[in-house]
Protein backbone atom coordinates (compact mmCIF):
# COMPACT_ATOMS: atom_id res chain seq x y z
CA UNK A 1 0.00 0.00 0.00
CA UNK A 2 0.97 3.41 -0.52
CA UNK A 3 1.54 5.21 2.20
CA UNK A 4 2.02 8.96 1.88
CA UNK A 5 2.93 11.67 4.45
CA UNK A 6 2.15 14.89 3.80
CA UNK A 7 4.35 16.77 6.64
CA UNK A 8 8.13 15.38 6.86
CA UNK A 9 7.54 15.38 10.67
CA UNK A 10 4.99 12.87 10.65
CA UNK A 11 6.75 10.04 8.59
CA UNK A 12 8.31 7.39 11.39
CA UNK A 13 10.76 6.55 8.84
CA UNK A 14 13.57 8.99 8.22
CA UNK A 15 12.60 11.08 5.13
CA UNK A 16 15.14 11.13 2.08
CA UNK A 17 14.64 14.92 0.66
CA UNK A 18 17.57 15.03 -1.83
CA UNK A 19 17.05 11.90 -3.79
CA UNK A 20 19.32 13.11 -6.36
CA UNK A 21 22.25 13.46 -3.85
CA UNK A 22 21.13 10.36 -2.09
CA UNK A 23 20.60 8.07 -5.40
CA UNK A 24 24.22 9.14 -6.54
CA UNK A 25 25.44 8.41 -2.92
CA UNK A 26 24.23 5.11 -2.84
CA UNK A 27 23.95 4.28 -6.38
CA UNK A 28 26.82 1.06 -6.21
CA UNK A 29 24.46 -0.26 -3.56
CA UNK A 30 21.19 0.04 -5.38
CA UNK A 31 19.36 -3.26 -6.97
CA UNK A 32 18.52 -1.43 -10.21
CA UNK A 33 18.57 -4.69 -12.66
CA UNK A 34 15.33 -6.67 -11.31
CA UNK A 35 12.15 -6.60 -12.92
CA UNK A 36 10.42 -3.43 -11.14
CA UNK A 37 13.78 -1.21 -11.44
CA UNK A 38 13.66 -1.70 -14.91
CA UNK A 39 9.91 -1.57 -15.16
CA UNK A 40 10.04 2.04 -13.49
CA UNK A 41 13.11 2.94 -15.61
CA UNK A 42 11.01 2.26 -18.80
CA UNK A 43 7.99 3.82 -17.47
CA UNK A 44 9.51 6.84 -16.48
CA UNK A 45 12.59 8.11 -18.82
CA UNK A 46 12.07 5.61 -21.54
CA UNK A 47 14.10 3.33 -20.85
CA UNK A 48 15.10 0.98 -23.46
CA UNK A 49 18.44 -0.58 -22.85
CA UNK A 50 20.56 -1.38 -19.62
CA UNK A 51 23.51 -2.65 -19.44
CA UNK A 52 25.58 -1.92 -16.11
CA UNK A 53 25.82 1.97 -15.75
CA UNK A 54 24.97 2.15 -19.81
CA UNK A 55 21.54 2.94 -20.47
CA UNK A 56 19.25 4.45 -23.12
CA UNK A 57 16.83 6.46 -23.12
CA UNK A 58 14.38 8.52 -24.96
CA UNK A 59 17.49 11.27 -25.26
CA UNK A 60 20.26 8.66 -26.31
CA UNK A 61 22.46 6.49 -24.69
CA UNK A 62 23.69 7.95 -21.09
CA UNK A 63 24.87 6.96 -17.85
CA UNK A 64 22.45 5.75 -15.24
CA UNK A 65 23.41 8.71 -13.15
CA UNK A 66 21.23 11.35 -15.58
CA UNK A 67 18.29 9.56 -15.21
CA UNK A 68 15.39 12.09 -14.00
CA UNK A 69 15.42 12.68 -10.31
CA UNK A 70 11.51 11.28 -10.46
CA UNK A 71 13.22 8.18 -11.42
CA UNK A 72 15.53 8.08 -9.22
CA UNK A 73 13.05 8.77 -6.12
CA UNK A 74 10.78 5.44 -7.85
CA UNK A 75 14.07 3.71 -7.72
CA UNK A 76 14.89 4.56 -4.29
CA UNK A 77 11.12 3.57 -3.35
CA UNK A 78 12.00 0.43 -4.15
CA UNK A 79 15.33 -0.28 -2.53
CA UNK A 80 14.42 1.69 0.44
CA UNK A 81 11.04 0.81 1.14
CA UNK A 82 11.13 -1.33 4.57
CA UNK A 83 13.63 1.76 5.87
CA UNK A 84 13.13 5.16 4.56
CA UNK A 85 10.41 7.00 3.48
CA UNK A 86 11.41 9.08 0.24
CA UNK A 87 10.06 12.53 -1.04
CA UNK A 88 8.01 13.61 -4.08
CA UNK A 89 9.24 17.23 -3.70
CA UNK A 90 11.03 16.63 -7.36
CA UNK A 91 8.83 13.85 -8.31
CA UNK A 92 6.01 14.44 -11.25
CA UNK A 93 3.03 12.74 -10.85
CA UNK A 94 4.08 10.28 -13.30
CA UNK A 95 6.13 8.49 -10.24
CA UNK A 96 3.43 8.83 -8.11
CA UNK A 97 1.00 6.85 -10.39
CA UNK A 98 3.89 4.29 -11.92
CA UNK A 99 4.91 3.40 -7.98
CA UNK A 100 0.88 3.37 -6.92
CA UNK A 101 0.39 0.39 -9.60
CA UNK A 102 3.46 -1.46 -7.93
CA UNK A 103 2.04 -0.86 -4.49
CA UNK A 104 -1.12 -2.39 -5.90
CA UNK A 105 0.20 -5.25 -8.24
CA UNK A 106 2.54 -6.62 -6.01
CA UNK A 107 0.87 -5.10 -2.22
CA UNK A 108 4.29 -4.10 -1.49
CA UNK A 109 4.38 -0.75 1.22
CA UNK A 110 5.96 2.26 0.36
CA UNK A 111 6.44 5.34 2.66
CA UNK A 112 6.43 8.67 0.34
CA UNK A 113 6.17 12.25 1.56
CA UNK A 114 4.10 14.45 -0.69
CA UNK A 115 4.22 18.08 -0.22
CA UNK A 116 1.40 19.07 -2.71
CA UNK A 117 -1.80 17.69 -4.02
CA UNK A 118 -1.99 15.24 -7.05
CA UNK A 119 -4.55 14.87 -10.17
CA UNK A 120 -5.80 11.67 -11.14
CA UNK A 121 -5.20 11.92 -14.85
CA UNK A 122 -2.84 9.16 -15.01
CA UNK A 123 -4.46 6.94 -12.21
CA UNK A 124 -7.39 6.21 -9.77
CA UNK A 125 -6.88 5.28 -6.09
CA UNK A 126 -8.32 2.29 -4.23
CA UNK A 127 -7.11 1.69 -1.50
CA UNK A 128 -4.06 4.24 0.08
CA UNK A 129 -2.86 5.62 3.73
CA UNK A 130 -2.63 9.47 3.89
CA UNK A 131 -0.54 10.60 7.36
CA UNK A 132 -1.61 6.95 8.27
CA UNK A 133 -5.50 7.32 7.66
CA UNK A 134 -6.78 4.57 5.20
CA UNK A 135 -8.70 5.94 2.61
CA UNK A 136 -10.25 4.39 -0.25
CA UNK A 137 -11.97 4.58 -3.63
CA UNK A 138 -11.53 8.61 -3.05
CA UNK A 139 -10.87 11.34 -4.91
CA UNK A 140 -7.26 11.56 -4.59
CA UNK A 141 -6.93 15.75 -5.74
CA UNK A 142 -9.34 16.50 -3.05
CA UNK A 143 -8.13 14.31 -0.32
CA UNK A 144 -4.88 15.99 -0.12
CA UNK A 145 -6.52 19.23 -0.81
CA UNK A 146 -7.38 19.09 2.57
CA UNK A 147 -4.21 18.88 4.07
CA UNK A 148 -2.54 21.60 1.79
CA UNK A 149 -5.16 24.35 1.80
CA UNK B 1 11.93 37.25 -26.15
CA UNK B 2 13.01 33.76 -28.18
CA UNK B 3 16.05 32.38 -26.91
CA UNK B 4 18.21 29.98 -29.86
CA UNK B 5 20.40 27.93 -29.38
CA UNK B 6 21.94 26.21 -32.40
CA UNK B 7 24.54 22.85 -32.36
CA UNK B 8 25.12 19.99 -34.65
CA UNK B 9 22.69 17.90 -32.76
CA UNK B 10 20.34 20.12 -31.03
CA UNK B 11 18.14 22.75 -30.81
CA UNK B 12 17.19 25.04 -28.11
CA UNK B 13 13.93 27.51 -29.13
CA UNK B 14 12.64 28.83 -26.23
CA UNK B 15 9.93 31.73 -25.97
CA UNK B 16 10.42 33.42 -22.94
CA UNK B 17 7.27 35.47 -22.18
CA UNK B 18 7.91 36.92 -18.78
CA UNK B 19 10.49 37.93 -16.26
CA UNK B 20 10.27 34.29 -14.81
CA UNK B 21 9.57 31.17 -16.56
CA UNK B 22 8.69 28.51 -14.46
CA UNK B 23 9.25 24.98 -15.85
CA UNK B 24 7.05 21.98 -14.48
CA UNK B 25 5.85 18.87 -16.02
CA UNK B 26 5.84 14.97 -15.35
CA UNK B 27 9.65 13.34 -14.67
CA UNK B 28 11.73 12.23 -17.40
CA UNK B 29 10.56 14.88 -20.17
CA UNK B 30 13.49 16.65 -20.07
CA UNK B 31 13.67 19.53 -17.84
CA UNK B 32 17.31 18.13 -16.46
CA UNK B 33 18.50 17.47 -20.19
CA UNK B 34 17.24 20.95 -21.21
CA UNK B 35 19.71 22.67 -18.70
CA UNK B 36 22.74 19.96 -19.41
CA UNK B 37 22.67 21.01 -23.25
CA UNK B 38 22.67 24.83 -22.07
CA UNK B 39 25.52 23.64 -19.85
CA UNK B 40 27.22 22.27 -22.70
CA UNK B 41 26.68 25.00 -25.13
CA UNK B 42 28.32 27.58 -22.44
CA UNK B 43 31.18 25.11 -21.90
CA UNK B 44 31.80 24.96 -25.70
CA UNK B 45 31.07 28.35 -26.29
CA UNK B 46 28.46 27.43 -29.44
CA UNK B 47 25.87 30.30 -29.31
CA UNK B 48 25.43 31.05 -32.96
CA UNK B 49 21.89 32.63 -33.01
CA UNK B 50 19.01 34.95 -31.25
CA UNK B 51 16.16 36.74 -32.05
CA UNK B 52 14.96 39.60 -30.28
CA UNK B 53 17.57 39.85 -28.01
CA UNK B 54 21.88 41.15 -28.38
CA UNK B 55 24.05 38.09 -27.40
CA UNK B 56 26.80 40.35 -26.89
CA UNK B 57 24.50 42.00 -24.38
CA UNK B 58 23.09 38.87 -22.80
CA UNK B 59 24.96 36.76 -20.19
CA UNK B 60 23.49 33.02 -20.39
CA UNK B 61 24.14 31.03 -16.38
CA UNK B 62 23.06 28.11 -15.35
CA UNK B 63 22.77 27.13 -11.48
CA UNK B 64 21.17 24.22 -9.53
CA UNK B 65 20.99 23.71 -5.82
CA UNK B 66 24.22 22.56 -5.71
CA UNK B 67 25.13 26.42 -6.51
CA UNK B 68 26.02 28.09 -2.69
CA UNK B 69 25.46 31.52 -3.62
CA UNK B 70 22.58 31.68 -6.09
CA UNK B 71 21.92 35.15 -4.81
CA UNK B 72 24.86 36.65 -4.79
CA UNK B 73 25.02 35.70 -8.15
CA UNK B 74 21.77 36.74 -9.07
CA UNK B 75 22.56 39.94 -7.58
CA UNK B 76 26.11 40.64 -9.71
CA UNK B 77 24.48 39.75 -12.86
CA UNK B 78 22.77 42.43 -14.91
CA UNK B 79 20.33 41.38 -17.95
CA UNK B 80 21.19 38.00 -18.06
CA UNK B 81 18.74 34.96 -19.00
CA UNK B 82 19.36 32.42 -15.64
CA UNK B 83 18.19 29.21 -15.82
CA UNK B 84 17.63 27.44 -11.95
CA UNK B 85 17.62 23.81 -11.72
CA UNK B 86 16.12 22.06 -8.95
CA UNK B 87 14.83 24.83 -7.47
CA UNK B 88 12.70 22.47 -4.86
CA UNK B 89 15.76 21.85 -3.56
CA UNK B 90 16.46 25.47 -3.51
CA UNK B 91 13.03 26.54 -1.35
CA UNK B 92 14.47 24.15 1.37
CA UNK B 93 17.93 25.90 1.57
CA UNK B 94 18.32 28.30 4.38
CA UNK B 95 19.16 30.59 2.11
CA UNK B 96 16.28 31.11 0.17
CA UNK B 97 14.52 33.97 0.70
CA UNK B 98 17.42 35.59 -0.52
CA UNK B 99 17.21 33.76 -3.38
CA UNK B 100 13.85 34.95 -3.97
CA UNK B 101 14.58 38.50 -3.30
CA UNK B 102 17.19 38.53 -5.94
CA UNK B 103 15.55 37.19 -8.31
CA UNK B 104 12.36 40.11 -7.06
CA UNK B 105 14.82 42.65 -8.20
CA UNK B 106 17.17 41.37 -10.77
CA UNK B 107 16.63 42.95 -13.87
CA UNK B 108 17.15 39.39 -15.42
CA UNK B 109 15.20 36.68 -16.90
CA UNK B 110 14.93 33.18 -15.48
CA UNK B 111 14.02 29.80 -16.64
CA UNK B 112 13.37 28.03 -13.01
CA UNK B 113 12.56 24.55 -13.14
CA UNK B 114 10.33 23.58 -10.05
CA UNK B 115 6.98 22.02 -8.96
CA UNK B 116 6.39 24.36 -6.02
CA UNK B 117 5.04 27.41 -6.57
CA UNK B 118 6.56 30.93 -5.02
CA UNK B 119 5.49 34.40 -4.94
CA UNK B 120 6.61 38.03 -5.77
CA UNK B 121 9.08 36.88 -8.48
CA UNK B 122 7.56 37.82 -11.48
CA UNK B 123 6.13 34.69 -13.13
CA UNK B 124 2.23 34.56 -13.78
CA UNK B 125 -0.38 31.82 -14.37
CA UNK B 126 0.59 32.84 -18.38
CA UNK B 127 4.30 31.95 -17.73
CA UNK B 128 4.14 28.36 -16.50
CA UNK B 129 5.37 25.59 -19.30
CA UNK B 130 6.06 22.54 -19.66
CA UNK B 131 8.66 20.81 -21.72
CA UNK B 132 7.69 19.98 -24.97
CA UNK B 133 9.19 18.76 -28.52
CA UNK B 134 11.96 16.07 -28.47
CA UNK B 135 15.55 15.44 -27.79
CA UNK B 136 16.93 17.15 -30.91
CA UNK B 137 14.28 20.03 -30.66
CA UNK B 138 13.67 21.59 -27.69
CA UNK B 139 10.83 23.92 -26.80
CA UNK B 140 7.88 25.35 -24.26
CA UNK B 141 4.31 24.72 -24.33
CA UNK B 142 2.47 27.20 -22.01
CA UNK B 143 -0.27 25.23 -20.51
CA UNK B 144 -2.34 28.56 -20.14
CA UNK B 145 -2.41 27.93 -24.11
CA UNK B 146 -3.79 24.56 -23.53
CA UNK B 147 -6.21 25.83 -20.85
CA UNK B 148 -5.15 25.00 -17.54
CA UNK B 149 -5.23 27.77 -15.26
CA UNK B 150 -5.20 28.29 -11.54
CA UNK B 151 -1.72 27.21 -10.76
CA UNK B 152 -0.89 30.66 -8.80
CA UNK B 153 -2.84 29.43 -5.30
CA UNK B 154 -0.42 28.65 -2.83
CA UNK B 155 3.27 28.46 -2.66
CA UNK B 156 6.63 30.07 -1.05
CA UNK B 157 6.62 33.50 -0.06
CA UNK B 158 9.12 36.29 0.92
Amino acid sequence: MLKIWTDESLSPLPVIIDAEAFFLGKRRSLSLDDDLSLRVMKEIDGVSFKKGDYIETRYGGTDISKLSTGCKVALLCLNFKDSNCISFIEAGENVFWSLYKISEEYNLDFNIHLNRVIGMSLGEPKTLKINNKLYENIDLYEALEVYFE
Amino acid sequence: MKLLINSDDTNIDLDLRSKVTLVMGDSGTGKSYLVERVDLFLRERNLVNSSNIDLELVNIISLTNKNKDIALIINNSTASIIFIDRFDIVLRRKDYKEVLLAIEHSNSRFVIFSRELFANCGYTDESVAIMSGTEKDIRFKYVFDNGIKGFLECGYSL
